[in-house]
């Protein structure tokens, strides 16, 4: 009797927990889509819609508009903007611009982050990034061949890059400037100082904020994605946690994830060489390489370092776009050893390509990721939060 | 096996009542994962499609009326209207167009596109609520009518 009476409480639990508990009933979900940055951002919000909350919804999607066009304001990099950044651009070497607080907070950032990966992550590498064809004007028919510039070129492009580092941040009674290094280089006969995209930390930055307007309004089931690149996950409304699957670099017809994880409540981050790359054998070996749009600062070139992907979860989201730039550009070791030193507080995965073996590599525990797909496979262990290599 | 433990195991009943509740509880719980994978994945039929550009709807089809909802003809040419299906041509930029072909009986997809790697092109039909096409390059999205936006699920 006993025994029949545990196996129906069995059932009768998992029917309970798969029911929903019935609570969900009065939920709804309404998106919204936003443009800015030359990128989407989706808005998703699941809650009790009363007719309060849906006009808390409007107006959030309204401050919403005003903050995303403020930032792009602020922030394009785009020479015929007006923007605080363009500005800058267009100014000529060792001059000092008067910029926005937007763009003084985010060129602080971006700093903050230029020391902490010592210039893995930089912002200044725009010729290179130009060079290879993957700025706004890129002509994507243009075949690889006519994408690769000489090393010359690159090498040039690439020194003026490395003075990302003397851009001085000056705030004088209440306004804000930023001082252009006085490195120039020139190519083509045409002499150029340092330019700086902050696309992308800045779609990160857009994110915190729009975080913090949600929370103003009090919703607290939902998400918000940022182009490819950035996330923000609330609660979800049934479930507590989202999964989260993470692109598969190498998609085929088995999965386009390649692992997946549990995560609510947090901001998270992901750089991969699949998103904009084009493939050129450039030594004649027979073997086509890959030159994505991730630069590797320390060279000037696309990063070919073997990681395809690298993701950030938890602490901002503009850290996070940063961050997981600055380990596709280390390479695996060195990676290691910064998420190790580093990003403790942090949730880490990046994927490697050992010569056609797909590695994971991650701080979070086995028992909280799951591999999507046949042929990945985690190589290291975890102990005391810290990646152990095997 | 000895003989004797043969003419036991002959003996015995094929399933004592305790075996046959376990795997019915076993069988139940399957089925109720079952149900709910299903659930999570809405394959319900198609009630309607919505064609978004940008954050406006250009386009709309009811397929449980069997009409056409909205149509912004600055942005939508429609190429062709027979019993069977409408094409849609969305000039999503200067340039810029997808091509759409909505069938009546239920379903859409888009059949050409000059954005660069052409995904949406490649993407699976839509046939059912359970996803969307979506064409980046142009901020274009065909939305089923009960799309779940948010089934606990995202993709990055």
């Amino acid at each position: 009797m006993k025994k029949t009476i545990a196996v129906f409480g069995a059932v009768l639990a998992s029917l309970t927990i798969f029911s929903g508990c019935g609570e969900t009933e009065e939920f709804s979900t309404q998106g919204k889509y936003f443009f800015a940055m030359n990128a989407e951002a989706t808005l998703v919000v699941s809650d009790k819609f009363t007719p309060e909350k849906q006009n808390d919804f409007s107006r959030l999607c309204g401050d919403i508009t005003s903050t995303l066009t403020a930032l792009d304001g602020s922030l394009s990099s785009n020479d015929k903007s007006n923007s605080s950044i363009s500005r800058f651009n267009c100014a000529a070497a060792g001059e000092r611009v008067e910029i926005d607080f937007t763009a003084y907070s985010v060129l602080t950032l971006a700093k903050s982050v230029y020391r902490l990966t010592e210039g893995y992550y930089n912002p200044a590498v725009y010729y290179n990034v130009q060079a290879y064809g993957f700025n706004e004007a890129t002509d994507i028919t243009k075949p690889p061949e006519q994408r690769i510039p000489s090393d010359a070129v690159v090498e040039k492009y690439n020194r003026l890059s490395q003075s990302f580092g003397e851009i001085q941040l000056v705030e004088e009674d209440n306004k804000y400037y930023a001082v252009k290094p006085t490195a120039t280089v020139e190519v083509d006969g045409v002499t150029c100082s340092m330019k700086i995209d902050l696309g992308g930390i800045g779609k990160g930055y857009a994110v915190d904020e729009i975080n913090k307007l949600i929370d103003s309004y009090g919703f607290k089931y939902g998400y918000l994605s940022f182009g490819t690149s950035s996330i923000l996950v609330k609660e979800h409304y049934v479930n507590g946690s989202y999964s989260l699957g993470f692109t598969n670099p190498r998609a085929d017809a088995q999965s386009n994830v390649y692992v997946s994880t549990f995560v609510k409540s947090e901001c998270l981050s992901t750089s991969g060489d699949y998103e904009q790359f084009f493939m050129y054998d450039s030594d004649n070996d027979g073997v086509k390489e890959r030159y994505c749009h991730v630069f590797d600062p320390t060279t000037g070139r696309p990063v070919q370092t073997g990681i395809m992907s690298a993701t950030v979860i938890g602490g901002s989201a503009a850290e996070d776009d940063a961050l997981t730039t600055a380990i596709m550009a280390m390479g695996k070791e060195k990676a290691v050893e910064f998420i190790n030193e580093k990003l403790s507080a942090r949730k880490v995965v990046f994927c490697y390509d050992n010569n056609g073996k797909y590695e994971v590599i991650t701080n979070i525990p086995e028992s909280e990721i799951k591999i999507m797909h046949d042929k990945f496979e985690i190589v290291n262990t975890v102990s005391d939060g810290k990646i152990v290599l095997g | 096996m000895s003989l004797k433990k043969v003419e036991q195991v002959k003996a015995d009943k094929g399933f004592k009542i305790w075996d046959l509740i376990i795997y019915g509880a076993i069988a139940v719980i399957v089925a109720v994962l079952f149900i709910t994978l299903f659930a999570v994945r809405d394959t319900s039929p198609l009630k309607g499609i919505r064609v978004v550009l940008g954050n406006e709807v250009v386009y709309e089809y009811d397929f449980e009326n069997g009409k056409q909802i909205s149509c912004n003809t600055q942005i939508v040419e429609i190429t062709e209207d027979n019993e069977e299906s409408v094409s849609l041509k969305i000039k999503s930029g200067e340039a810029d167009y997808n091509y759409i072909l909505i069938t009546k009986s239920g379903s859409a997809k888009v059949t050409d596109a000059n954005c660069d790697k052409r995904d949406c092109v490649y993407a699976p039909e839509i046939k059912d609520n359970s996803g969307v096409i979506y064409c980046s390059p142009h901020r274009l999205k065909i939305i089923p009518y009960d799309f779940d936006m948010d089934n606990g699920n995202i993709i990055m």
